[in-house]
């Protein structure tokens, strides 16, 4: 068999060829090395020995299974207070199942540095925030710190904000290593750095001043808050009464809360409230306290800020007070007296409240002026119907500066008025007299005038209101009263024919005399009816024939005004017979009493002419009748 | 002796006919009345007017009687006195009410009419003293009165005054406000039936600086008679939280403002007092359009719905 070798590929044609070569060659360096005794000790040696293997492999550091986070995550927002513990938590695994430290620090240019059988510690320069007790691998490990107030105390080593850097090294005995590049953390913000929370500082804190009830109420601080990152915190002034009243958990009071800070302040933060429209008046218990936007507390908190509500005067309101119910003052004492009973309501109120610290109901109110005037009169000092001008006139004006002896006002605080500190009001009711000489006004001079009343509270510390005059004045109805005092008609003893020449006869007593008792001027009107023997009460018992000669007709009766008028004179009028006749009237002009003591008198002088066809003799009875009327001009 | 000389000489022994003095002992043992008047000048046709007068004695030791005559020839038949013209003063009682009753006649003309009523008292029974001019004491009474042909439509204000009351309260989204009793003692000082015709709350804080409400009545006021005195009231709403308030009043007749001036309003939580609150009508126009319009929604639909049934019954 032959072939044709141009026709197959070069290798083809050196194939075998190589081989060999090779084979020789491998040959020739066998030979050479064991000739010229490349290697000798070892080959000698083992040539010499068993043949062995030995092998050390190095310790290597834990690494990281779970990366290290902070247990509770702080930021800028969500910073640890100072105080507060702050944990880091992290699972290491040991490649050799050891046991495994989590190490905290702050800085990492150094490394970390393991410790054979021990925990690791950081590296030089670094602080070192804590490191974990050994743990098993796989297991996580913790460590925690507590931190402190680094305003207070320059050689804390917290900050605002605080870098951190894990590590997990074992402890091996003899080689124990940490891990090379430490981790910060991964999550958001469980990862570096810590943030801190100092507490705010609250310097002092002072009550604005005294208030008036309902007024606003304000605290002022000189306070601020030493963190600023990334802005300043906010701070806040709570107001409470007490100091245990304060709840450190909701960062407000649990009980007497009276102001907190509304808005945002970054320093000297206030604290206002619109005080109750009722308080009673002293000093008032308040603490302060500061807090952050943390709700991270000033370390002084509980500043005593007392603050002083002012005692105010009573008010009173024109429509509280109610003058006789809203009737007319009618006097019905026709003996010259007082009407006693008239009524005035009226409520006190007090923005200090109805009682005072004794919690005595009405204990707060302890006192009121009064006035019942006609009302053109006023209660203007210096003319007025005024208390304080002890102004009292019977006529038009009553006021309670007076004695009771004088005036006898009497009022009675309502004892179920006042129903406590959140009370303002105390309602009064009261009754007082009037005298017989008061004015009237639903008719003579004073027609367009009314009656008022007006009406001032007083507290416990004598401040009083300003009197007040009720919005409903009522008249004061006339009352012409009057009586008899001296009605001796002393015809004396008569023969038929005879009789006085001058009205009030010869010594001019024949006359009657009326006393003014009543609220207006008199006259008079007068009428009677005959006389005889045989009289009983009416005109008719006598005998009426013109002719009769044991009737003493009315008309024998005449009366004036003046002992200078004759019988039948001008100013001399003829005494009508009651029945039969209309009244005469007896223009007297009797003015208005103007004292409760001395009375305005009102005499009319009679005359009697006998007439000569009497002629019965005896003891003859008859009845003059006196008609009071309100005289047209006092 | 012959008979005019006998007759003058019978006179001279038998008379001296004796008027004896009479000393009266009445010092302050007074009479009068009060008011001393029947007054009313708004009065019209066929209008009833009583004015009760007061007889007031200063010594009511004794038994009296008072006889009352009344001198009005115009207004014959127009007044009495009501009970009679005698009227007993028993003892103890110091005073009387009399009361005269006016009742104007259908044709009476549009006029002034005046007049007098006298009033005597006397002893009760045979107690005159014997031979002595005694004393009886008295007044009078004057009457003015005027018939006119006008309307007066008026009153007087002559108390007024404010009860406690709930706060409003809210059941579902219905708010019902608290109830404002303002009750008004008025005197009709016209001659028809009146009522104010508004009342108007300005309601403030205690301060009396910041006003917080203002509301007027809802609902009419009762009327008064022709010149009588009642106490009407009138009733509004309030939306305010309980506590103490200063409330600003006006009373109008028409336009005219009557009165006005403070009053202090206390209002208490819910439930305090026993008063009651407004019902539907103190709702708000929005609360009672949601509450009725639902209501006819219904009606109108179910009466869509009979009228479809009837009309195709009818097919």
């Amino acid at each position: 068999m032959s072939y044709n070798n141009q026709e197959f590929p070069k290798y083809m044609q050196t194939a075998g060829k190589i081989s060999v070569l090779t084979a020789i060659v491998g040959l020739a360096v066998f030979i050479f090395a064991f000739i010229v005794d490349v290697g000798q000790q070892e080959i000698q040696k083992v040539s010499a020995q068993t043949a062995s293997t030995s092998l050390q492999v190095l310790n290597t550091p834990p690494t990281f299974l779970v990366e290290p986070f902070e247990v509770t995550p702080s930021s800028t927002s969500t910073p640890t207070n100072s105080g507060d513990v702050v944990t880091w938590s992290a699972t290491g695994n040991d490649a050799n199942g050891a046991d495994y430290y989590l190490l905290i620090c702050s800085d990492d240019t150094n490394p970390a540095v393991p410790t054979n059988g021990g925990a690791p510690s950081c590296g030089a320069g670094a602080i070192q925030w804590g490191v974990s007790i050994a743990t098993p691998s796989d297991s996580p490990a913790t460590v925690s710190t507590t931190t402190v107030e680094f305003a207070d105390d320059a050689g804390t080593p917290f900050a605002e904000s605080n870098d951190w850097f894990a590590y997990v090294c074992d402890g091996d005995p003899s080689q124990a290593e940490c891990i090379v590049t430490p981790s910060q953390g991964v999550v958001a913000t469980g990862s570096s750095p810590f943030n801190m929370n100092q507490r705010p500082v609250l310097t002092s804190a002072t009550p604005a001043g005294t208030i008036n009830p309902g007024d606003a109420l304000t605290f002022n601080s000189v306070s601020s808050d030493p963190d600023g990152d990334p802005t300043d915190d906010d701070i806040f002034l709570v107001i409470c009464a007490n100091p245990g009243d304060y709840n450190t958990t909701t960062n407000t009071c649990d009980a007497n809360f009276i102001a907190s800070t509304t808005g945002s302040a970054i320093t000297n933060a206030t604290a206002a409230t619109n005080t109750a429209a009722i308080l009673r008046d002293g000093t008032r218990p308040a603490r302060a306290f500061l807090v952050d936007q943390h709700g991270h507390e000033a370390s002084n908190n509980g500043l005593d800020v007392e603050y002083t509500v002012n005692n105010v005067a009573p008010t009173i309101v024109s429509g509280d007070v109610t003058l006789n119910d809203g009737d007319d003052l009618v006097l019905t004492n026709a003996a010259a007296g007082e009407t006693t009973g008239f009524t005035l309501d009226f409520t006190v109120t007090d923005a200090n409240s109805c009682v005072n610290t004794s919690d005595t109901p009405g204990s707060e109110i302890s006192g009121i002026q009064a006035a019942i005037y006609r009302t053109s009169i006023g209660t203007t000092t210096g003319g007025g119907c005024n208390p304080t001008d002890s102004s009292y006139n019977p006529n038009s004006c009553y006021e309670s500066s007076q004695l009771p002896s004088v005036w006898n006002l009497s009022c009675t605080a309502s004892s179920t008025s006042c129903t406590g500190a959140t009370d303002d009001t105390l309602i009064y009711e009261c009754t007082f007299p009037l005298w017989f000489i008061a004015d009237p006004t639903d008719d003579g001079p004073h027609v367009a005038d009314s009656w008022s009343a007006a009406v001032a509270g007083i507290d416990d510390q004598f401040a009083t209101s300003s009197l007040t005059q009720g919005d409903t004045p009522v008249a004061l109805l006339s009352a012409p009263y009057f009586s008899l005092v001296t009605a001796d008609i002393p015809y004396g003893a008569l023969a038929p024919g005879d009789g006085f020449s001058n009205l009030g006869g010869p010594t001019g007593s024949a006359s009657s005399t009326i006393e003014n008792i009543g609220n207006t001027g008199l006259d008079q009107e007068l009428d009677g009816t005959p006389m005889c023997p045989g009289f009983v009460s009416s005109t008719t018992d006598c005998v009426l024939t013109p002719t009769s000669t044991a009737t003493v007709f009315a008309e024998s009766q005449r009366f004036g005004t003046s002992t200078s008028i004759t019988y039948a004179g001008a100013g001399s009028f003829a005494l009508p017979t009651t029945t039969f006749a209309l009244p005469a009237p007896l223009d007297l002009n009797v003015p208005e009493t103007n004292t409760t003591s001395t009375y305005a008198l009102g005499v009319t002088y009679w005359g009697m002419l006998v007439p000569s066809q009497i002629t019965v003799a005896g003891s003859y009875t008859g009845l003059n009748t006196f008609y009071q009327i309100v005289d047209p001009d006092w | 002796m012959n008979a005019s000389v006998r007759n003058f000489v019978v006179v001279l022994i038998l008379f001296p006919v004796f008027f004896l003095s009479v000393g009266i002992d009445q010092l302050h043992a007074g009479f009068g009345i009060t008011p001393p008047y029947v007054r009313n000048s708004s009065l019209t046709r066929n209008a009833i007017y009583e004015q009760q007068i007061l007889l007031v004695r200063g010594d009511p030791s004794t038994a009296q009687v008072a006889e009352i005559s009344i001198d009005a020839p115009e207004l014959a038949g127009w007044i009495e006195i009501v009970g009679g013209n005698t009227i007993e003063l028993p003892v103890g009682l110091q005073k009387i009410p009399m009361t005269v009753q006016v009742r104007v006649p259908a044709d009476a003309e549009y006029q002034d009419y005046s007049g007098a009523i006298r009033i005597r008292t006397l002893p009760a029974g045979d107690t005159l003293a014997k031979g002595s001019v005694n004393i009886s004491l008295g007044a009078r009474v004057d009457i003015d009165l005027t018939v006119i042909d006008k309307r007066i439509e008026d009153f007087r204000v002559r108390k007024i005054s404010l009860t406690d009351l709930n706060e409003g309260s809210k059941v579902g989204w219905l708010f019902f406000p608290g109830k404002i009793r303002f009750d008004m003692l008025l005197e009709n000082t016209g001659n028809v039936e009146i009522a104010p015709s508004k009342v108007e709350f300005k309601i403030y804080d205690k301060t009396g600086t910041t006003q917080l409400e203002e509301v007027s009545n809802i609902g009419a006021i009762d009327t008064i008679a022709p010149y009588d005195t009642e106490t009407v009231a009138a009733e509004i709403p309030t939306r305010l939280p309980a506590g103490s308030y200063i409330a600003r009043y006006r009373i109008y007749n028409g336009d005219d403002l009557k009165q006005e001036g403070d009053l202090s309003l206390n209002i208490l939580p819910e439930g305090t007092s026993q008063a009651a609150g407004f019902g539907f009508v103190g709702l708000s126009i929005a609360h009672k359009i949601s509450l009725l319009l639902p209501i006819f929604a219904l009606l109108i639909a179910m009466l869509y719905f009979l009228f479809i049934r009837q009309k195709e019954g009818k097919r």
